[in-house]
């Protein structure tokens, strides 16, 4: 490994102070931006005011019976249960009078929503569907157990603890200095070919890679002392903008091992890719422009600029990009603790880094033997 | 006879199907200062190229210290001290950062690469400026470091091209006085230099080259009997120059060699 090549090559990246600019004051002005611009936007997803739903029952209906429990576990879901026995239903909703509206018949309720109101109709679908499951349930089991004689007892009251107890299966949303302080951070750090022009151009721009090759440096040395300076540097500089921007907007990381671990990953694959396009390309301005036009493609489809989950490009562009990989595994650490894509992410980083570690590799040798 | 350190054998380059290096024969023996001298365009720095292995020859055998560079290149790499004519230093890293890292690639650590780095930059006169960025230095300074960065794991073969374009006449006869004290001290040294005083003051043996040949070689006496009959004739080297090569201007655009 040459060591004291590697140890300089990362001394004329952070000499550069237009790419520590870059690397480390970048990230932290954009996150502070877009989050305090987007903070609205976030929070009316994360948080819904109470609401009213109004109802209908018939009134030879069964359910009449489990009416005031229904209330109760409403309510404590912060919805208001208001019956509404004649009037139009459209007018009722149309007028703000309700939310939601639930017709509760002999055997079967229907729920009336409006677009605007989604959000309602699918908490007010969860209440009634749980709270009627556990019902029909309950009346299912004593009706079974007093065909069989083992016991005369009346219909069970339902559980009420059981039947508020709410788990609604929704992803929980981050707030906007979360979202916006994990997913810049990934896209500075895809952005890791960026500080390497630093030794590129230096070397390109004076006679540094003929004497390099008149050395006894092997191919493979060659090749590490660009990529290891490249990812070292990148996920020091991100470590950086990583801390600052949590101790001043309180940005709240999940798993931070994990976190840590995939964000040099991250790194090590962006910069196995920007030695291929410094390899590829004999300019050095060339190459950091398709650098950069590369990965602010794969952001724009990952969530970098859009939070993912509000995207309407298809799911095929979306899971092309290892950026919406690695944030949404991290937003998820976030927000849930774990995450069902770390798997593909890991996989995906360390297939890139393999890839273009090759192709790099082989670009390289090649342009030492012409 | 001791054995030649260089010997290149019918060397040839072709590019495009035309000869830039034509069929070149030269033996360099242990402690020879050689100045290889030709106009622009005569193939001075492709022959140097193909003896570091940075060019590889269309035909010919190039051997390093007996050995065929072809097969056996990695030894006589640690033995060979390259000089490009273009500077080959970085601006933002100090003067003895510049001769660490250059020295470090042929394996020195520890002791021995801080003493290398303090040697070399007290031979080239750069010990006082070690802790300065080098885009500070001025031309000659740069000259004379890019020297230092080719001197620190102490070769026995040191190849100039043309390393005092540029500087003022100060720096380059520093550097002329720091050949001749490598030179003494049992370095052979490859010389190449569009300068003729330079040829004449410093070397031992001198080959002419142009169109790619070698059109004369030997001493700068026997250079000189070759185009007078007169015994004592104080012909300089440039008159002998010229006489050789002719006095045709040799312009050539940038890729054409």
């Amino acid at each position: 490994m040459p060591l004291i090549l590697i140890k300089n090559n990362m001394k004329l990246m952070f000499r550069s102070k237009a790419f520590l600019l870059m690397m480390v004051v970048m990230p932290i002005i954009v996150i502070a931006l877009l989050s305090s611009a987007f903070k609205d936007m976030m929070a009316s997803a994360r948080e819904i005011d109470p609401f009213t739903v109004g109802y209908r029952i018939m009134a030879d209906s069964p359910y009449q019976t489990y009416l005031s429990e229904l209330k109760k576990a409403s309510a404590e879901n912060d919805v208001t249960l208001t019956e509404y026995p004649e009037g139009e239903i459209e007018k009722l909703i149309k007028n703000g009078n309700v939310a939601a509206f639930v017709d509760i018949q002999d055997d079967e309720y229907i729920l009336y929503q409006s677009s605007e109101k989604k959000a309602e109709a699918l908490i007010t679908e969860s209440i009634f569907d749980r709270f009627f499951y556990q019902v029909d349930a309950n009346s299912a089991l004593v009706k079974a157990q007093m065909a069989q004689g083992i016991i005369d007892i009346k219909l069970l009251e339902p559980d009420r603890k059981t039947a508020t107890r709410e788990v609604l299966e929704v992803e929980p949303m981050p707030t906007s200095t979360d979202y916006y302080g994990i997913i810049y951070i990934v896209f500075w750090s895809f952005c890791g070919m960026m500080p390497l022009a630093a030794v590129i151009s230096s070397e390109r721009k004076n006679a540094i890679p003929q004497r390099m090759r008149v050395s006894q440096m092997t191919k493979t040395q060659f090749y590490l002392a660009k990529f290891v300076p490249c990812f070292l540097v990148t996920f020091i500089e991100m470590g950086l903008a990583w801390t600052i921007s949590a101790l001043l907007f309180n940005v709240h990381w999940g798993q931070l091992p994990a976190s840590v671990g995939i964000i040099l990953l991250a790194t090590m694959a962006a910069a196995a890719i920007g030695v291929f396009l410094y390899q590829l390309f004999s300019k050095v301005v060339v190459s950091v422009v398709v650098g950069f036009f590369l990965t602010w493609v794969l952001g724009f489809f990952g969530g970098s600029f859009d939070p993912y989950f509000y995207e309407d490009f298809p799911i095929m562009l979306m899971k092309a990009s290892p950026i919406y990989y690695v944030n949404r595994t991290l937003v998820e650490f976030s927000t849930k603790g774990y995450s069902d894509y770390t798997g593909t992410c890991l996989i995906y980083l360390i297939g890139l880094i393999f890839v273009f570690g090759i192709l790099g590799s082989m670009l390289m040798n090649r342009k030492v033997e012409e | 006879m001791e054995t030649a350190i260089v010997k290149l054998e019918g060397l040839t380059k072709k590019y495009d199907g035309k000869a830039v290096v034509d069929h070149v024969s030269l033996e360099i023996r242990p402690g020879e200062v050689f100045g290889l001298l030709g106009p622009n365009g005569a193939g001075k720095s492709t022959t140097m190229n193909m003896i570091c292995s940075l060019v590889k020859p269309t035909a010919g055998k190039i051997s390093l210290f007996g050995k065929d560079v072809q097969t056996d290149m990695k030894e006589a790499k640690a033995r060979l001290g390259y000089i490009p004519q273009e500077l080959a230093i970085h601006g933002n890293l100090k003067a003895w950062e510049n001769v660490e890292l250059f020295t470090s690639l042929y394996g020195i650590k520890g002791k021995e690469l801080k003493r290398a780095i303090d040697d070399s930059l007290e031979f080239v006169g750069l010990k006082d400026q070690r802790n300065v960025f080098c885009k500070n230095f001025s031309g000659g300074m740069k000259r004379r470091l890019n020297i230092a960065c080719a001197i620190g794991h102490h070769p026995e073969l040191l190849i100039f091209d043309e390393p005092t374009v540029g500087i003022d006449p100060q720096s380059r006869n520093f550097i002329l006085e720091k050949i001749k004290v490598a030179n003494e001290q049992g370095a052979t040294i490859i010389y190449t230099s569009h300068y003729m005083e330079e040829i004449e003051a410093i070397c031992s043996r001198i080959a002419i080259m142009d169109n790619g040949k070698i059109i004369a070689m030997g001493t700068k006496k026997e250079l000189t009997e070759l185009v007078t009959a007169e015994a004592d004739s104080t012909m300089s080297l440039e008159e002998v120059f010229l006489t050789l090569t002719g006095k045709k201007l040799r312009d050539y655009a940038e890729g054409e060699l």
